[in-house]
């Protein structure tokens, strides 16, 4: 692990997310209890919980990106020499580099002029939406931070120490 | 033709090793920037993020985090040594063992490969300890991993039933007898190998009674977990997503109090995982419902389904023609990942033909666990070869026949009804 | 260019061909499946206005929640872009809360009485507010039915509700009204229902006949009870921003279909009431007339629930209805 990721915090996404997902959790345990013995549940409940499960979504998704543990088809990589697969991991690194730079334009133009309210406490749904922003925008670092690292070891035949 | 470029991209990004949730985003940005740009971009977003700002999908991250509760609360331990008395005196003793243990871990967890890592490390060294030779521990050991996720409760089932507009409690009810049946065929298959090669049972003679329900009483309370899961479903004391709150609730409390490995250490550890997974989990599901949109303002699945219409006009064709379709699929993409994007394509199809939606959802969760086993990019063989080292050339060879075993399974469920929804209607 | 003219260069012939086809390309979305009254007449609505407007104006119709609708594709219409909504009176009530008064519960009798009130000042001033947040209205009549209740006792008075769980869509003005109509409010998805009155969690749920009849609740609850405390009825809107940059033609167009179809839907909806209730009726199904004076009554202190609306609403509306059924007589 070098000094770029170790300032950025390995697992400050984890953490933030274990938070939200704490949350969400307490709020629906809570709501079958206050049903089932007080006989009321807050009408606020569920929307608490489905917004902090949002924001777990992304915080999951951007560190799921960090480690390389989202989920993909490994058909290339695996029949590749080191050399190729080099390659290949820069011009995945660029692709997502591309894809993630416009989700973060689009979500944040999105948010922008968002008008939705929830239906139950009338808040925006801004305060939700924000995470898919802000997991754009740390992918879009982290992917250009890859793209270095394979260009380096594709063409340079620079061995980063991990 | 033009709308069919989308799909094109899709798998050229999948071929490039992108993750799924970017090639599906990749293919369906593609399409509203290039081809169909009469869809505001905003309104794609807009879907993106509201596919996931749904209550029944909380579900989700709470089986995961009942699973990852199950790694460090004794729970595991608990139910080896259970299946260990129930079946140890067995040919093939330990092996046996490892088709039960994946089943009644199956009541907990709902990932095949936490399962297939799991015994991997505990059990395949036993096995080799017994005489087993190594292949064949990892082949059991993958292919028992399938029945996890089909056992109740499990992600999968959930994501299925949002998808096809079932209940999930109903999915959940059904899925017990495909997941019984792979167990069997499994404990038929061992027991026919361990017969020809003397395997040997794990103890020597079968546990007592009262041993057995000593044992049982240990293992009672994780027992429970699914036990008061479907009950709690089933009542209607709470919906899915509470049975999963209540399950990790539970799942705690027999961690902390009941089996005590469970320590206050493992709660972050367990959190992290969670947010982890679920990320990437969900992220797929919002990603696919865009590419859905695609999908839809281009009329495919009707395309598709007249196709297939015009192709025949009967459903055992039409289901032959489906699992030939995902067992192909399912040795590429991971079963979950393509439930996520083919049972919206494939299930207003099948309800064309008559097929009732709940038993197409048996068809579907267990042909794409098959998947997983085989060459060339099964995810549960590259997990068990990874940790076990064994070359893939030796896992084929031995895992076939369990392959075989499955297939038999999916046969069945596929071609007889009565069978795939044989525990729905037990208990309806 | 008025083309045409054999000496027209060629530059100029394709420029006036691309002008002929550059057309308008509108996306209309609606919850309505299709073969529900409101997504049937929408249809005839979008096929008129695509072939009076001579190719300038192409209407899409995507029926059965397709495409956005509810909050998000009222969100679309705010954001500007090419898009009609046809959606529940309620999603305007999230930019302007008075919609929701105006829809409030049993104020009207009859469909007319309602028209009557949209006509006003009062409503015609919340459409005002409503184009400086972006939204044109184009009607706020496409009704499909008052809401009354399904239940497996017979309700007459607010006392025979007391007691009684009914479920209610997620919404504080449902919530707020089954309350004040002595019931106990229970919020989940519609498709549930069926289940949920047998295992007992609810004992009826709220709708309009054809709900009722399409859904097959007569099956559980056989007790119609005519309360009318809600009147089911969808707005059309487009964004302003689409709205100002149609030509006068076009504009016209529009708001005469639309209101043609208005009148097709509820001259249907009002003969297919009748059909279904003939048809409940041969499924052993009563129907009970409620005491309307009480439940309103009771349900006056609904209008002070919501402080996003405008003091003295309530009061304002009453006064213009007792106006308009002065004008009915
Ligand atoms: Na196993
Ligand atoms: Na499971």
């Amino acid at each position: 692990m070098n000094n770029f990721l170790k300032k950025f915090g390995k697992d400050f996404e984890l953490y933030l997310g274990s938070f939200f997902l704490a949350v969400t959790s307490i709020i629906v345990t809570m709501n079958v209890f206050t049903r089932y013995f007080l006989k009321f549940t807050y009408h606020w409940a569920e929307e608490i919980a489905v917004g902090a499960f949002v924001w777990t979504i992304f915080l999951g998704f951007a560190n799921a990106y960090k480690t390389k543990s989202l989920i993909g088809v490994e058909v290339l990589t695996s029949i590749l020499p080191e050399k190729g697969k080099n390659i290949v991991e820069l011009f995945t690194s660029i692709i997502i580099t591309i894809l993630s730079v416009l989700m973060f334009y689009f979500s944040y133009k999105y948010v922008a002029g968002s008008t939705k309210i929830t239906a139950a406490l009338e808040i925006s749904y801004v305060y939700i939406n924000t995470s898919m922003i802000i997991s754009f925008a740390l992918i879009t670092v982290y992917s250009i931070y890859f793209s270095i690292q394979s260009f380096k070891k594709a063409f340079l035949n620079e061995n980063t120490k991990s | 033709m033009e709308s069919l470029y989308p799909v094109i991209v899709l798998f050229i990004l999948f071929f490039l090793n992108i993750p799924i949730a970017y090639a599906l985003m990749g293919s369906s940005l593609f399409y509203f920037i290039f081809i169909n740009t009469s869809m505001p971009m905003e309104m794609v977003i807009q879907q993106f993020v509201t596919s996931i700002e749904s209550f029944p999908y909380l579900a989700v991250p709470f089986f995961i985090m009942v699973g990852s509760v199950m790694n460090y609360s004794g729970i595991s331990e608990a139910l080896m040594d259970f299946a260990e008395v129930l079946v140890g005196h067995t040919r093939g003793g330990l092996a046996q063992v490892n088709v039960l243990l994946s089943a009644l871990m199956g009541g907990i967890s709902g990932s095949a490969n936490a399962d297939a890592a799991m015994q991997s490390k505990i059990l395949v060294p036993e096995m080799e300890k017994k005489g087993f030779s190594k292949p064949f521990s990892a082949a059991i050991t993958a292919a028992s991993s399938a029945i996890s996720p089909v056992i109740p409760p499990g992600t999968n089932l959930i994501l299925y039933a949002i998808i096809a507009n079932v209940a999930v409690g109903d999915m959940f009810l059904a899925a017990y007898m495909p997941g019984i049946l792979m167990a069997m065929t499994l404990m038929i298959a061992v027991h026919i190998i361990s017969i020809k090669r003397g395997y040997n049972p794990s103890r020597d003679k079968m546990a007592s009674p009262v041993e057995i329900f000593k044992q049982f009483l240990k293992s009672v309370w994780a027992l429970l977990i699914p036990f008061g899961i479907i009950m709690g479903m089933r009542l209607g004391v709470f919906t899915p997503t509470e049975a999963g709150a209540i399950a990790v609730l539970f799942s705690l409390i027999v961690g902390f109090f009941v089996y005590k490995k469970l320590k206050l250490k493992h709660i972050p550890i367990v959190l992290k995982d969670t947010v982890k997974s679920t990320g990437a989990v969900l992220i797929i599901i919002s990603s696919a419902k865009v590419f859905g949109y695609y999908l839809t303002l281009e009329r495919i699945p009707q395309v598709i389904s007249e196709s297939l219409m015009g192709m025949t006009d009967s459903p055992f064709i039409l289901l032959m023609v489906i699992n030939l379709l995902l067992i192909f699929i399912g040795m590429f993409i991971e079963g979950g990942a393509a439930l996520v994007i083919l049972a919206p394509l494939l299930v207003p199809t099948v309800k064309e033909f008559g097929i009732d939606p709940i038993h197409f959802g048996m068809i579907f969760i267990v042909n794409i666990m098959i998947g997983g086993l085989t060459p060339p990019f099964g995810s549960m063989m590259f997990t068990v070869c990874s940790i076990v080292n064994v070359t893939l050339e030796e896992f084929v060879k031995e895992v076939w026949p369990f392959i075989v075993a499955l297939l038999v399974v999916l046969l069945m469920i596929t071609y007889c009804e009565s069978i795939a929804l044989f525990t729905l209607n037990l208990f309806n | 260019a008025c083309g045409g003219g054999t000496q027209a260069p060629a530059e100029n012939a394709s420029t006036d061909a691309e002008k002929q086809v550059e057309k308008k390309i509108i996306k209309v979305s609606t919850k309505f499946v299709d073969d529900e009254q409101t997504a049937k007449s929408l249809k005839k609505v979008v096929e008129a206005i695509n072939e009076r407007s001579n190719g300038s104006l192409e209407l899409q119709l995507f029926a059965g929640g397709i495409l956005p609708i509810g909050k998000d594709g009222m969100e679309q219409v705010v954001q500007g872009s090419d898009w009609i909504l046809v959606d529940g009176v309620n999603f305007l009530g999230d930019y302007v809360p008075d919609y929701n008064a105006v829809t409030g519960p049993f104020l009207y009798k009859t469909f007319d009485e309602y028209f009557a009130m949209m006509k006003t000042p009062l409503v015609q001033n919340l459409n005002k507010q409503m184009e400086e947040k972006g939204v044109k209205v184009l009607s706020l009549d496409w009704v499909f039915g008052f809401r009354s209740m399904m239940t497996k006792k017979p309700i007459t008075t607010p006392e025979d509700m007391k007691g009684i769980n009914v479920r209610v869509p997620t919404s504080q003005l449902y919530t707020y009204t089954i309350e004040a109509m002595g019931g106990n409010p229970v919020s989940m998805p519609y498709p549930d229902t069926y289940a949920a009155i047998q295992q007992g969690v609810i004992d009826g749920v709220e709708g309009s006949i054809m709900t009722y009849y399409g859904t097959k609740q007569y099956e559980n609850v056989k007790e119609y009870s005519l309360t009318n405390h809600l009147l089911g009825v969808s707005a059309v809107t487009i964004s302003t921003k689409v709205w100002d940059a149609l030509t006068d033609e076009q504009r016209t167009i529009i708001e005469e279909e639309f209101e043609k179809g208005k009148e097709d839907n509820l001259n249907e909806t009002i003969k297919l009431e009748k059909e279904y209730a003939e048809l409940l009726k041969k499924e052993g199904v009563n129907f009970n007339e409620v005491d309307s004076e009480a439940f309103l009554k009771a349900a006056a202190p609904v209008y002070t629930k919501f402080d996003k609306w405008t003091p003295g609403i309530y009061e304002e509306i009453l006064k213009e209805l007792d106006k308009i059924k002065q004008q009915q007589k």
